[in-house]
């Protein structure tokens, strides 16, 4: 062991350069739970397999998950749509939103994924005061479009036109919307 | 070669949405993981790790008052955490470059983007379990080393490198 380095217990040990340290951890949690495994790249191929097969047990559930996650959405968006401007709360409505860009995917919905993925972008890069209410409702109404009509594959003309559509949509909201700051923080400088 | 053996695991997973907790939940309990506790938001979260003391943290980003990484930079308190070198986990929608850093330089461990599989959460908890990564502590920054291809080798060679500089100019 060098000057640099202290033992810390439990095979940890802790060098120091400067004022930084670095601390190499004993393998107390390999040592708990490695176990040899013939796998190839030690992948247990049994354990995800079995959790894949739990997975598939689980399935059956999903269609109902992603009705109440696009209920949940709807209701959001109603509530922030209702609210006076001035007590409005993004918070649940990105949260929903963003939860069907994470999930829809495992439910078998990728394009309402991905739909939610556009409008979570939305709610996250513009300022409440400045959202387009529209184009918020055209998301949710997509979503809700696909879930109703059941739409899972991207080689639904619909489904893509949809995106395709929202997506040019969204870019140039948010380019307005960065040309504006631009020119805002320009005129400031200039005062 | 080596796996890991999740029976021997415990696990505490942290996300706002009950079905996302199900699913990880099923995966573990499907990867033989017999403990394995919840908690809905981070504020019970960081509850529950401190009553449970998890091997593995498995948490989402976005929650109501008390997000995922408010909850790792609590946990990566070197003098009041109850263990701050923990992996976490972290499962979440945002796939976008900066809050990838975001999450690396509040000390999470690894990043599993949803939609998640089988496959994928297995990989992440083999990666925690069997090759951790060193924890760097400076006067900024607690948490696991955030260059990922740092070798063995290169704290010997900067430790070497220290040596030759203090011993022939000093700490100056």
């Amino acid at each position: 062991m060098s000057e640099h380095e202290a033992s810390m217990g439990d095979g940890t040990v802790a060098q120091d350069f400067g004022d930084t340290r670095v601390i190499h951890m004993g393998g107390s949690l390999r040592a708990k739970a490695a176990v040899r495994s013939q796998d190839a790249g030690g992948v247990d191929e049994m354990s995800v397999a079995a959790a894949d097969a739990a997975m598939k047990d689980l399935s059956g559930d999903f269609h109902n998950w992603m009705g109440d996650e696009v209920n949940r959405l709807i209701a959001a968006f109603e509530t922030f749509r209702d609210a006076p401007p001035n007590s409005r709360d993004i918070g649940p409505l990105f949260r929903a939103a963003h939860d069907i860009r994470g999930q829809a995917g495992i439910f078998g919905y990728p394009i309402a994924a991905e739909i939610a993925g556009t409008l979570s972008k939305l709610l996250d890069k513009i300022e409440p005061d400045y959202l387009p209410m529209q184009l918020i409702s055209h998301h949710v109404d997509s979503v809700k479009a696909i879930y109703r009509n059941n739409i899972r594959d991207y080689a639904n003309p619909v489904a893509t036109q949809i995106i395709h559509n929202l997506r040019k949509a969204i870019d140039r909201v948010v380019e307005a919307r960065q040309k504006a700051m631009a020119e805002e923080a320009r005129f400031r400088r200039t005062m | 070669m080596f796996r890991v053996d999740c029976s021997r695991l415990r696990f505490l997973v942290i996300d706002d949405n009950g079905y996302m907790r199900r699913i990880i939940r099923t995966l573990l309990h499907g990867f033989g993981t017999r403990e394995v506790f919840e908690a809905e938001d981070g504020a019970a979260g960081l509850e529950g790790f401190a009553t449970h003391l998890p091997d593995v943290v498995i948490t989402d980003w976005s929650m109501p008052v008390f997000d995922g990484i408010e909850l790792t930079r609590m946990i990566r308190q070197p003098d009041t955490s109850p263990n701050p070198f923990v992996p976490i986990i972290m499962i979440t929608g945002y796939a976008e470059r900066n809050r990838v850093f975001e999450a690396r330089d509040a000390g999470v461990s690894e990043m599993l983007v949803k939609p998640i599989s089988a496959k994928g959460l297995y990989a992440r908890i083999a990666k925690v379990v069997l090759n951790p990564r060193p924890f760097i502590r400076t006067d900024h920054y607690f948490g696991p080393d955030r260059r990922h291809l740092v070798k063995a080798d290169q704290y010997k060679t900067r430790g070497a490198a220290s040596s030759f500089v203090t011993s022939h100019l000093g700490n100056a």
